[in-house]
């Protein structure tokens, strides 16, 4: 392990949705299209909504699917809800979704990436303000 | 205040990282699930995505740093494709 450094990433976070089976599919399409990179999916069996709902729960699938996407802080807002637009979360029994803060992350970063990170940001050059002339006349 | 560690792995490795941390005193609890990775890894077996784990950890929050160090390092992380592992605080604890 000797010389091998980790970096970490922050000020990211990760947004959950759970959905019904099956509509997993357009909702990470929708995050991709706003600039998510990507999105793991599990499947789980849920319950709560679909009981409250009485004779309308049987139009609720009781098995889930669901969608963990990591996204900087920048885009986080814009790919939640962009897939709460997508997974029609505005409608009752389509599933919910939420959003954490993530400490830190760990994965691989090319080493380019690194070291351009590492550079010292260019400074732009400063107008010097005009320097008053002294002795003016009024 | 209890954290959660998560990892992103290659499909059979969120069984092996189980197997070696199970016994270990500062793990509060460790499961892992199976599911789909869009982005994670260029092997594609569904279309669009590859079979993956998911491993979730739960410590307390003053043996966070040294968790996630074992479990960067048993994921091995310094190759491409090799997954991803995130730690987020938790608020609170009930056992």
């Amino acid at each position: 392990m000797a010389g091998r450094q980790m970096t970490y990433l922050t000020d990211a976070l990760m947004i959950t949705c759970i959905v019904q089976a099956s509509q997993a599919e357009k909702v990470v399409k929708a995050a991709q299209d706003v600039g998510a990179q990507g999105a793991t999916v599990t499947y789980a069996r849920g319950t709560g909504i679909r009981e409250r709902m009485g004779l309308m729960g049987v139009a609720i699938d009781e098995q889930k699917e669901m969608i963990r996407i990591i996204v900087s802080q920048e885009q986080a807002d814009r790919v939640f809800e962009a897939m709460y637009l997508a997974g029609d979360l505005d409608k009752p029994g389509m599933g919910i979704m939420f959003m954490n803060d993530l400490d830190r992350i760990a994965t691989y970063i090319p080493d380019e990436i690194i070291a351009a990170a590492k550079k010292p940001a260019k400074k732009k050059p400063v107008k010097k303000p005009a320097a008053k002339k002294s002795g003016a006349k009024k | 205040m209890i954290t959660e560690i998560g990892a992103f792995l290659h499909k059979g490795t969120g069984n092996k990282l189980l197997a070696q941390l199970k016994d270990d005193k500062r793990v509060l609890g460790i499961y892992v699930e199976a599911g789909r990775t869009e982005d994670l890894f260029a092997f594609r077996e569904f279309g669009s995505a590859s079979e993956n784990d998911i491993v979730t950890v739960l410590v307390e929050t003053k043996n966070a740093d040294k968790i996630f160090k074992l479990i960067t390092q048993k994921a091995d992380l310094s190759e491409p494709q090799s997954g991803l592992v995130y730690q987020m605080p938790l608020h609170k604890r009930a056992s």
